[in-house]
């Protein structure tokens, strides 16, 4: 089992450091390439959506981030303590329509959806969690 | 983790934007600038290689999406070359591929 953790604060600069941690995290639980590149592009999705949406505006409030495997899964918990957001009221994107016809929000949410096989979201007492699930594909060494 | 963008004159209304990199919440105000730049110009063909590009993320996307828009509106067009399979895979996951023209090389392109 291979547990990583870190504690970020609510700027987007910190990106760099996170990006280096799941890469860390990838290679240590031996995953894919390709696995690596999903959980890189969830945890993005999420980190950038509390940082830009969560507060008022950037700081030194911190974002808790975990990434663990066991055995055939991998699970990414992101708890903050910004604004809550309805995960049921985000407007899906119509991906049917044209580019240039595309709007501009919405995106981040719908790839996370995409990439990860579980996705937990909860609110209390001032506190978000949000919970991602991704089942492994065994990777030969 | 950084993007770099260089951007090749190719013929008078045409620019080449290569990208290298990852294009991603950090990084996207570079090419946000740089491609206001070029709508602020005579430009209105704009090529984007992503040959080195090797990463990108929702909030390249939208600038991407907001330069088609753009573009569009002054009658010009945005092509695509040399995608890696990885930033393939997040076009092809908000399907917008078979929007998107996509070029093997320069020469492909029509100038008025």
């Amino acid at each position: 089992m291979v547990v990583k953790k870190i504690s970020l604060k609510n700027q987007l600069s910190e990106l760099n450091i996170l990006v280096d941690l799941v890469y860390e995290f990838g290679n240590e639980a031996h995953l894919s390439s390709e696995t690596i590149f999903d959980i890189r592009l969830a945890t993005e999705e999420v980190f950038a959506n509390v940082v830009s949406h969560g507060y008022k505006s950037p700081g030194d409030q911190l974002i808790h981030i975990t990434f663990e495997n066991s055995g055939d899964d991998m699970s990414i918990i992101i708890i903050d303590s910004g604004k809550p957001f309805d995960i049921e009221k985000v407007e899906k994107p119509d991906i049917n329509l044209p580019m240039e016809k595309r709007k501009i929000g919405g995106l981040g949410l719908f790839l996370i959806y995409e990439l990860m096989d579980e996705v937990i979201y909860n609110s209390t007492a001032g506190k978000n969690t949000m919970v991602f699930k991704k089942q492994l594909k065994s990777h030969n060494h | 983790m950084e993007l770099n963008i260089t951007i090749n004159e190719y013929k008078n209304s045409m620019k080449e934007v290569q990208l290298s990199g990852s294009l991603d919440s950090n990084s996207y105000q570079q090419l946000d600038n740089e491609i206001k730049n070029l709508l602020e110009s005579a430009i209105h063909i704009i090529v984007l290689n992503m040959k080195d590009l090797e990463y990108i993320s929702s909030a390249g996307i939208r600038v991407i999406v907001k330069t088609q828009k753009a573009l569009k509106l002054k009658n010009g067009g945005l092509y695509f070359m040399n995608l890696k399979p990885q930033v393939k895979k997040v076009f092809e996951i908000i399907n917008v591929l078979p929007f998107m023209q996509i070029i093997d090389n320069l020469d492909e392109i029509d100038l008025p």
